[in-house]
């Protein structure tokens, strides 16, 4: 395609916005209530994610380990950490010695620590290992497998809080992700049908292209650009509504200040406006693009 | 030029529209099609357009196999015609300028091309004072002469013209129809359908009757 002929057809993309005003008025509107809608899905999901996603670091996995001898305990430790190291699963791991486990019973006991004197000769409390998973959704094969190493006699872990926080867990995401795919279907269905109002309306002007020898790029060109720019500017729409929205109910839940295990508030804005805006942008883009090529596409054969 | 050798057209709906029809036309020939309403006039001038497709036969236009175009090629054989229909088909949100102008955009002509030959083309068809008229503004007579200047600015080998004259009145139409004999004798040929009998008779033309699908005349000097 020449260069002019490039300038004239954007120029005419743009133009024919303002040509027909209430198509690209019912264009925008479509397009950023469909967005606004799908980002507050996943904005929901995200926040539910943070709200119920701190699992795998609050769940703590305790390994005791029998009592060795003790010159050969520094070797065996290390010798036993290098072998949960390698259970793909295991995340963090924190030794505790026999001595500072008492200790840490000391701690706790506070003032009646005294009761404890005289342990250091004889200490009862097991060395140990804390651990933290990746995922907790395969938990009890880990579990089996720390259970096998030897010298590691008990495994204690909260299994049955963590299985209902994980069926609570996927049970949001399979919300979520069905809302956001019956979402994006009817979204796909309104915006193509609204592009189909906007071509059939102008399917004379294509008709008369055609019929001057306008090839099928050339014609194409001006409903892409059209799309697009539609596309652009509900995206920037969507995320202006969507970003107060969401700071407006921010604000009214910093209000309340309440906590519940760690989450402590609503994920902040600013880590998710740039992928929201990027995501919104794209989408918006995609959406028109795409709606107006197939929709101009069975109008192109004659 | 146009050559037709044994076409025949039938529509999916089992409909035979055209039946063996054998057509030369050289460069340079004016020539109505007449016949009645239904026999199948409007059909053959679309398959020259390559809009339909014909069901057995070959088809040349200028230098192109119509039978057997490349959908690429299509828009290339339709810049070699220009192309006038009954109902004007202008575009109602340009003025009479960018109405002509739209052809030649939609062909990359560059901006001083454009300059230089919509002002001329209005020119012979008389509307140079009307550029800026948006069509429902003018009259019927009036929006076929824009059309005629869109047809002709990308300099056609033959103008295709499926009953021009059918919503403008007969003095009108007289217009319309010497327009294109002097057009015609600048240069490119002339395939007119039409209805009517007095401009027929008036221009003394080759005369193509169809009826029922099939070339049921030929014959020169407005005679049928
Ligand atoms: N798209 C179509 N589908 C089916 N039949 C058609 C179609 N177009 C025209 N026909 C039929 O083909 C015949 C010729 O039509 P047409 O070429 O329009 O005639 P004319 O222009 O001479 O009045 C008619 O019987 C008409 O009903
Ligand atoms: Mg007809």
């Amino acid at each position: 395609m020449k260069l002019h002929s490039f300038g004239y057809l954007f120029g005419e993309g743009v133009r024919s916005i303002f040509r027909h005003k209430l198509m690209s008025f019912a264009s925008i509107g479509v397009l950023t209530a469909c967005l606004v809608l799908i980002g507050a899905s996943v904005l929901l999901t995200v926040n539910i994610n943070a709200l119920v996603g701190g699992a795998e670091q609050e769940n703590e996995i305790i390994a005791f380990l029998d009592d060795f001898e003790k010159e050969e305990s520094e070797a065996k430790t290390a010798e036993i950490r290098a072998l949960l190291e390698k259970i793909d699963n295991v995340d963090r791991i924190d030794y505790v010695s026999k001595e500072q486990a008492l200790q840490e019973e000391k701690d706790r006991l506070g003032e009646d620590a005294a009761l404890l004197d005289g342990f250091e000769e004889n200490n009862p409390y097991p060395a140990h290992f804390v651990l933290t998973v990746r995922d907790l959704t395969t938990l009890s094969a880990t579990l089996e497998e720390i259970s096998s190493i030897p010298h590691i006699y008990r495994v204690n872990s909260a299994e049955s809080v963590t299985n209902a926080l994980i069926s609570l867990r996927s049970t949001v995401q399979w919300i979520s992700t069905a809302v956001f795919i019956a979402l994006v279907l009817v979204s796909l269905v309104i915006i193509s049908n609204t592009v189909r109002l906007t071509v059939f309306s102008r399917r004379r002007e294509i008709n008369i292209m055609k019929m001057v020898g306008a090839t099928n790029s050339f014609i194409r060109t001006p409903f892409m650009v059209e799309g697009t720019m539609l596309g652009v500017f509900s995206g920037f729409l969507a995320f202006a509504l969507l970003g107060g929205l969401y700071k407006w109910l921010m604000g009214s839940f910093d209000g309340m200040n309440f906590t519940i295990g760690s989450f402590d508030g609503m994920v902040p804005f600013a880590d998710l406006a740039l992928p929201l805006l990027l995501g919104f942008l794209l989408a918006g883009m995609l959406a028109g693009m795409l709606g107006s090529v197939s929709s101009i596409q069975k109008h192109m054969k004659v | 030029m146009i050559d037709l050798r044994n076409v025949s057209k039938t529509y999916p709906g089992g409909n035979v529209a055209l039946h063996d029809v054998n057509l030369h036309l050289d460069d340079g020939e004016f020539a109505f099609i007449v016949g009645s309403s239904g026999a199948g006039k409007s059909t053959l001038l679309k398959l020259l357009l390559h809009e339909e497709k014909p069901t057995t036969g070959q088809i040349y236009v200028n230098d192109f196999a119509v039978h057997k175009l490349k959908p690429s090629q299509v828009p290339y054989l339709r810049r070699s015609l220009g192309i006038v229909f009954q109902d004007f088909r202008l575009i109602p949100s340009l003025n009479v300028y960018d109405n002509v102008a739209f052809s030649l955009r939609a062909v990359g002509a560059s901006k001083q091309e454009i300059r230089k030959k919509v002002p001329f083309m209005l020119e012979l068809v008389g509307l140079q004072d009307k550029f800026k008229s948006r069509p429902d503004a003018l009259s019927g007579g009036e929006q076929q002469r824009v059309a005629l200047a869109r047809a002709l600015v990308n300099n056609p080998r033959i103008i295709i013209a499926d009953e021009p004259t059918g919503n403008v009145d007969p003095e009108r139409s007289m217009e319309i129809v010497s327009l294109l004999e002097q057009i015609n004798k600048l240069g490119p040929g002339i395939l007119m359908v039409t209805h009517d009998h007095n401009l027929v008779h008036r221009f003394r033309k080759r005369v193509i009757r169809i009826e029922d699908g099939t070339v049921l005349s030929d014959r020169k000097g407005g005679i049928y």
